[in-house]
């Protein structure tokens, strides 16, 4: 009997060995660093055109309310063109190293993503709506981070870490004063996805 | 005490394990590809967390017997090498995974 132990427990070491490399290897791993880079530079960008509508708004003597629509408008065509950015990056390098971008797997972290992105809408027409413009950014980063926290689930451990700074760094936004806001987006949005970009570069290559 | 049937599948389960593939590094090699259905190198080294030259020797191996192929091309002037599952690899690897799962079910 004792034998006859010895090819089971072999066995059971052997389905866990093939279950593990199957998911280690299914992970999403065509991440670009250029994504990453471009997408800080044009977040970047966002936040000084926000600060500068926000500025003209304060001259002509006129609430953020009423300004609100078009920064919404702004960077939510930031988040479109995001996408766009990452998509084509993530193309470009998954047929340099032979893989598809648009995978069953791809298709699962979409699913993953979209609840966050879905919150972070909804949160940001009711606060519009009752007049709390002043947390509109740190919500956005917190749903923003939720988002790529389940993005990370499928994928490498730094894509977890990036969803957790993000998060993070939301809750610090909300108990920060108006004018700190700024600094927040700049930092989360586009500094944070810039040090990911080069960190992806350097350790899976461009 | 076991069943006389089940101890009858245990042990011709046990002969029937294909020793190409039973080695934890070849097993690693054949799980990653029939995953991915494509891995190049690097992928499978960082996959499976060995040295260039313990993957290297395993993948010969694997190639010998037929259950893998590879494909060398130059990418930027760098040399890259894509490794798939042969036909006959997915076939050995669908009888080893089968083997496996008799011995567990054998054991009741």
């Amino acid at each position: 009997m004792r034998a006859l132990s010895v090819p089971l427990e072999e066995a059971k070491e052997n389905l866990r060995v093939i279950r593990q490399t199957m998911e280690r290897s299914t992970r999403y791993t065509t991440l670009s660093g250029w994504s990453g880079v471009l997408i800080g530079i044009m977040a970047i960008a966002c936040v000084f055109m926000t600060r500068a509508q926000v500025e003209s708004l304060q001259v002509q003597h006129l609430g953020l309310r009423s300004g609100i629509l078009g920064i919404a408008v702004l960077w939510m065509s930031a988040l479109v063109a995001a996408v766009a950015i990452d998509f084509g990056c993530n193309k470009w390098r998954a047929a340099r190293v032979g893989k598809h971008v648009v995978s069953r797997l791809g298709a699962h972290i979409i699913l993953a993503a979209l609840p966050a992105f879905v919150t972070g809408a909804v949160l940001t027409i009711f606060l519009f709506e009752n007049n709390l413009i002043f947390p509109i950014w740190g919500a956005w980063m917190l749903c923003y981070g939720l988002a790529i926290c389940a993005v990370g689930l499928f994928s490498i451990k730094p894509v977890s870490f990036l969803g957790a700074a993000f998060v993070v760094s939301g809750a610090v936004t909300l108990l920060l004063p108006m004018p700190y806001h700024y600094f927040m987006m700049g930092l989360t949005f586009g500094g944070y996805h810039i040090v990911y970009g080069l960190l992806m570069a350097r350790k899976y290559g461009w | 005490m076991v069943a006389l049937p089940s101890y009858v599948t245990l042990i011709e389960s046990v002969d029937s394990i294909d020793e190409v593939i039973h080695q934890k590094v070849r097993l690693g090699i054949m799980s990653a590809l029939m995953a991915c259905g494509e891995a190049d190198f690097r992928f499978l080294k960082e996959a499976l967390n060995v040295t260039d030259g313990n993957l290297s020797i395993h993948l010969s191996k694997l190639e010998e017997a037929g259950y893998v192929l590879s494909t060398k091309e130059f990418v930027r002037k760098k040399p890259r090498t894509t490794y798939t599952p042969s036909d006959r690899g997915r076939e050995a690897f669908t009888s080893y995974l089968g083997a496996l799962e008799k011995i567990v079910q054998s054991a009741g």
